[in-house]
């Protein structure tokens, strides 16, 4: 199905999103590898492998980003940074606290701050989960499994 | 025949009451950490070990066994309820088990997975009974050049999984290879593309991509929109109704024959066999559009495979005394401490040992179909908490079963920026799972690669040379054709439209 | 619970005292209170992983204290290593010590976070393992005489598979080659894992990798062992020459042994080399040591420490020669 020629192209947002996306990580891994040796097809150096790969996704990007300037398309889809935010930040605290304040502080700090993550939950319920949930993995990860994680604070 | 009088040993072996205990013991563990995400068969059969000690070799070797194809069982249940993957090798099970969960079809997903499982458990026994040491010989014919090409094959497998955009679905394979070779390379001690960083050196942490990748995102993109939960399901609706049950057969059957083949072979011949036998069942349904959505066949075929796959592997191991996986290295590491040096004569001084064995991986399937069907009313009701309170305690899970791994923080905050990474995704309607084959294939092409270089002196000839590198090449350029065809008409007509 | 505790801890204090040199009576509680780490620089399943859980029962029994095995593999060791220099030297961490992180490893990497000799206190001796020269059917040799004479005939026609870059095999692969004057192509496999099935399947002929995983394929006639790399033969395989007696200076130990953050104090160094003293040499431990081959001789903890510091200087020019050094 073809478009009239004089109606103006619009750029696909999305796919000139995931364009990007793509290229940036091929460029990423680009870098990553630079300054391996690359060596021959017999002979494979630890670059060779890596920066071929890079290369073909670049490519793939720009093809991408070609195919959305050329072609109407979808809009960018509506992100939440919110979930998002909160859910990073709360994984993070737990991996900041495990080591140092033991598995009981980490959980209960992970399950409150997540919980900020949705209107859906209920502070006060959350809480009761938190230590709930805190102490039944005390007791099955360190004393059951054996997991070598603190419980209490060093 | 011999082999009834063997397998009649065998019985009489497990079927005592010491080694049905520990039979039940190692697959209720293995359940158990088959659940949780991250710790996996390795580490508990490795924790384990001292345990076994004091106890007679056949109990040893049956409740480590067990804790293995237990761990293939429970990973199928939250890749089914919340798409992670608490095993690698249920990865597949997570793309279509997850969205039957969300059309409430959660019960009949599980216990197909289990029905499933136990099938296939049964006939890749039967196999290992009846034609093990001839099936090892088949396993050692597989050259470097033949690996090669068969992870090829599995890459073009890969691509077929796909539903969306094929060019994303490259893409993304392509991804995966690179984010697979971060990390050690084969030829040099020195870590690669790690940035440096010291906990990258040995590369990036599997259960850090499958849980950031498919669990995190999943939880971030469902609290984004109102989530409709599951309604209260009568009991008759837990299991598959009489449609389901017609399709899955077939998907059984063809997934334990895959699995039982492709788990021979040393590397990762589950996790291969798993998607293999989803892209076959794709590609010979006559609705392929079905797949990715729910259909029951993804989750049917996968799951019998990979336990089929699960008992094969132990073939090399039992028959030739060659651990083909981290987990047979364990059991090897059993087998020596208890006195027995795994080698060919096991299966002669140790007949007891070899047929009890053979005898309990049927047994513990039985107990594992009996253990989990049940449990499947138990996993639905689950569902049934509130997503408020469900959601945090799976981020809970992952965040403990990443952590608990290395110990290593690092892990947990890499989960972090794939969780990221598969939002983003999601969004731009990329599938993730092409990615994680990539991550896994990539550098087993790269070492083999480079390896059948290496001792071909630099010929590439070796390709062509050997039949089996040449039909498994052949048929992996075939397969694109068929996949690229489609595509490549439809590109053709817009061009000539305009 | 607390006064039980100390009275049944006094107790094994009295009868560890006996074993040991006269202990000095510590003014701090008796150690071990609490659960003791010891770290292993390998995933699980290795050989340093199965002499470690051979003897933490037995640790755990003796000092009534749970001893745990805390797999921190990574970097050749070094990560464990890592670690282990930033602990205490309370008594609660040790290292299954061995020949990665604390013989290769400093020669191998140009940079690496500790110093063997000064970040660590090493506290006792645990064995070593050998390696051997294996060659399947299908290379056509049955002696180490025979192999020299069809590498030189063919020279880089033969290859060799080693369990990586820079790991024991290699060394030792490479230190042979030079001292017998042949040339075969090394290949690198991503383990022992993968090598053992290559070598099976006869896909590669050579391996210089630990002798006792080899043992019933020996005996089956699959595989001919043509040396073993200890200073005398192995009662494992008593009819396998050492190297040295063929005359090749080849004479490598995979040693294992326990060590501990820099500065530990004297007397938990001493408890736990007398239990480890003990332990190594009850039937039930050199059975379970035998079953993975490892070989072991008592050393105090000077003779320990004073060892692996020389095992640095003795590998390291077999490191540099091999091509692995300076990463």
């Amino acid at each position: 199905m073809s478009e009239p020629s004089l109606s103006p192209v619009r750029p696909g947002r999305a796919e000139l999103a995931s364009g990007l996306l793509v290229t940036a990580l091929g460029l990423l891994g680009l870098a990553a590898s630079w300054d391996l040796d690359r060596g021959v097809l017999r002979q494979m150096g630890p670059g060779y492998l890596p920066a071929t790969v890079s290369w073909l996704i670049i490519a793939g990007g720009a093809v991408m980003i070609a195919a959305a300037m050329l072609k109407s398309g979808k809009p960018l889809p509506d992100f939440q940074f919110r979930p998002l935010a909160v859910i990073s930040a709360g994984i993070a605290l737990f991996g900041l606290t495990i080591d140092r304040l033991g598995i009981l502080a980490a959980i209960v700090i992970l399950i409150i701050v997540c919980g900020f993550a949705s209107p859906i939950t209920r502070f006060r319920e959350n809480v009761a989960l938190a230590v709930c949930l805190a102490a039944a993995s005390a007791v099955i990860f360190v004393k059951l499994l054996g997991l070598a994680i603190p419980i209490l604070p060093r | 025949m011999d082999l009834l009088g063997n397998l009649a040993i065998g019985f009489s072996v497990a079927a005592s009451a010491t080694n049905l205990g520990f039979c039940l013991l190692g697959v209720f563990v293995g359940t158990l950490i088959g659940v949780l995400p991250g710790i996996g068969p390795v580490a508990t059969m490795a924790m384990l070990l001292p345990a076994t000690f004091h106890v007679a070799p056949v109990s040893a070797l049956i409740m480590l066994a067990g804790i293995y194809y237990g761990a293939q069982y429970g990973g199928s249940t939250t890749a089914i309820l919340a798409r992670v993957p608490g095993e690698a090798s249920s990865l597949v099970t997570a793309l279509d088990g997850y969205k039957m969960a969300l059309k409430g079809r959660a019960g009949a997903a599980l216990a197909i997975a289990a029905i499933g499982s136990f099938f296939a458990g049964t006939v890749s026994t039967l196999l290992v009974a009846m034609f093990g040491p001839a099936l090892s010989k088949v396993a050692l014919q597989f050259g470097p050049s033949d690996y090669f090409a068969l992870m090829v094959l599995g890459l073009v497998a890969a691509i077929v999984l796909a539903s969306g955009s094929l060019l994303k679905a490259v893409m993304m394979i392509l991804v995966g290879i690179l984010l697979g070779l971060v990390g050690t390379d084969p030829n040099s001690p020195l870590p690669r593309m790690s940035f440096d960083v010291p906990a990258l050196a040995e590369g990036i942490n599997f259960v850090c991509l499958a849980v950031g990748l498919f669990g995190l995102s999943e939880i971030i993109y469902n609290l984004e929109k109102e989530i409709v939960r599951p309604q209260a399901i009568p009991f008759r609706e837990l299991m598959p109704n009489r449609e389901e049950m017609k399709a899955a057969t077939p998907a059984i059957l063809r997934g334990s024959l895959i699995g039982s083949a492709l788990g021979i072979l040393p590397g990762s011949g589950a996790l291969l066999a798993s998607f293999s036998a989803y892209a076959i069942e794709k590609k010979i349904s006559k609705t392929p559009e079905r797949f990715g959505e729910g259909a029951i066949e993804g989750v049917a075929a996968p799951e019998a495979a990979n336990n089929a796959g699960a008992q094969t592997s132990f073939i090399p191991l039992l028959t030739l005394g060659v651990p083909s996986n981290a987990v047979m290295a364990v059991m090897a590491g059993a087998m020596a401490i208890q006195g027995i040096t795994p080698g060919p004569q096991v299966m002669v001084k140790h007949a007891e040992l070899f047929w009890g064995m053979i005898a309990s991986m049927w047994i513990g399937n039985l107990m594992l179909v009996i253990l989990n069907l049940p449990l499947v009313g138990l996993w639905v009701k689950l569902l049934q908490v509130p997503y408020r309170l469900l959601y945090t305690s799976i981020i809970l899970f992952c965040c403990i079963g990443v952590y608990s791994i290395n110990s290593s923080v690092f892990d947990v905050y890499l989960t972090i920026a794939f969780g990221i990474l598969g939002y983003v995704l999601i969004k731009l309607e990329f599938e993730p799972a092409p990615l994680l084959l990539g991550v896994i294939l990539g550098p087993l092409m790269e070492e083999n690669l480079r390896r059948a270089m290496l001792l071909s002196r630099g010929s590439l000839s070796v390709f062509w040379e050997r039949p089996l590198s040449l039909g498994l090449l052949l048929t992996a350029a075939v397969l694109l054709m068929v996949v690229l065809l489609p595509s490549l008409r439809q590109a053709r007509d817009t061009l000539k439209e305009e | 619970m607390v006064t039980t505790l100390t009275r049944r801890h006094f107790g094994k204090l009295a009868a560890a005292s006996a074993l040991a040199c006269p202990a000095v009576v510590q003014a701090q509680p008796a150690w071990p209170t609490k659960p003791v780490r010891i770290l292993i620089s390998f995933p699980p399943g290795g050989s340093s992983d199965f002499v470690a859980r051979a003897i933490t029962p037995a640790l755990s029994e003796h000092f009534g204290q749970q001893f745990i095995v805390d797999n921190r593999p990574g970097a050749g060791g070094t990560v464990a290593g890592d670690i282990l220099r930033r602990e205490q030297p309370d008594g609660y961490t040790f290292l299954l010590s061995n020949n990665a992180p604390f013989t290769i490893a400093p020669t191998m990497f140009k940079k690496i976070p500790y110093n063997v000799v000064k970040d660590f206190t090493h506290v006792c001796y645990l064995g070593a393992t050998y390696g051997g020269l294996v060659a399947h059917a299908n290379v056509g040799v049955k002696t180490a005489a025979e192999l020299i004479a069809k590498a030189k005939a063919n020279p880089g026609q033969l290859s060799f598979g080693s369990s990586g870059v820079g790991s024991i095999g290699h060394i030792t692969g490479n230190t042979f080659c030079r001292a017998a004057g042949i040339d075969i192509l090394h290949v690198p496999y991503r383990g022992a894992g993968p090598l053992r099935i290559d070598l099976t399947a006869g896909i590669i002929g050579l391996q210089f990798e630990g002798i006792v995983t080899s043992v019933p394929q020996i005996a089956a006639g699959e595989l001919f062992g043509l040396g073993v790399t200890s200073d005398k033969r192995l009662p494992a395989v008593p009819n396998i020459p050492t190297f040295r007696e063929m005359g090749y200076d080849v004479s490598v130990k995979n040693w294992h042994g326990i060590s501990a953050p820099a500065n530990l104090p004297p007397a938990i160094a001493e408890k736990m080399s007398a239990a480890l003293a003990d332990i190594c040499t009850r039937q039930a431990i050199t059975d379970q040591f035998a079953k993975i081959g490892n070989y072991y001789d008592p050393m105090t903890s000077a003779e320990f420490s004073a060892f692996v510091a020389d095992q640095i200087e003795v590998w390291r020019p077999m490191i540099i020669a091999a091509g692995a050094a300076g990463q």
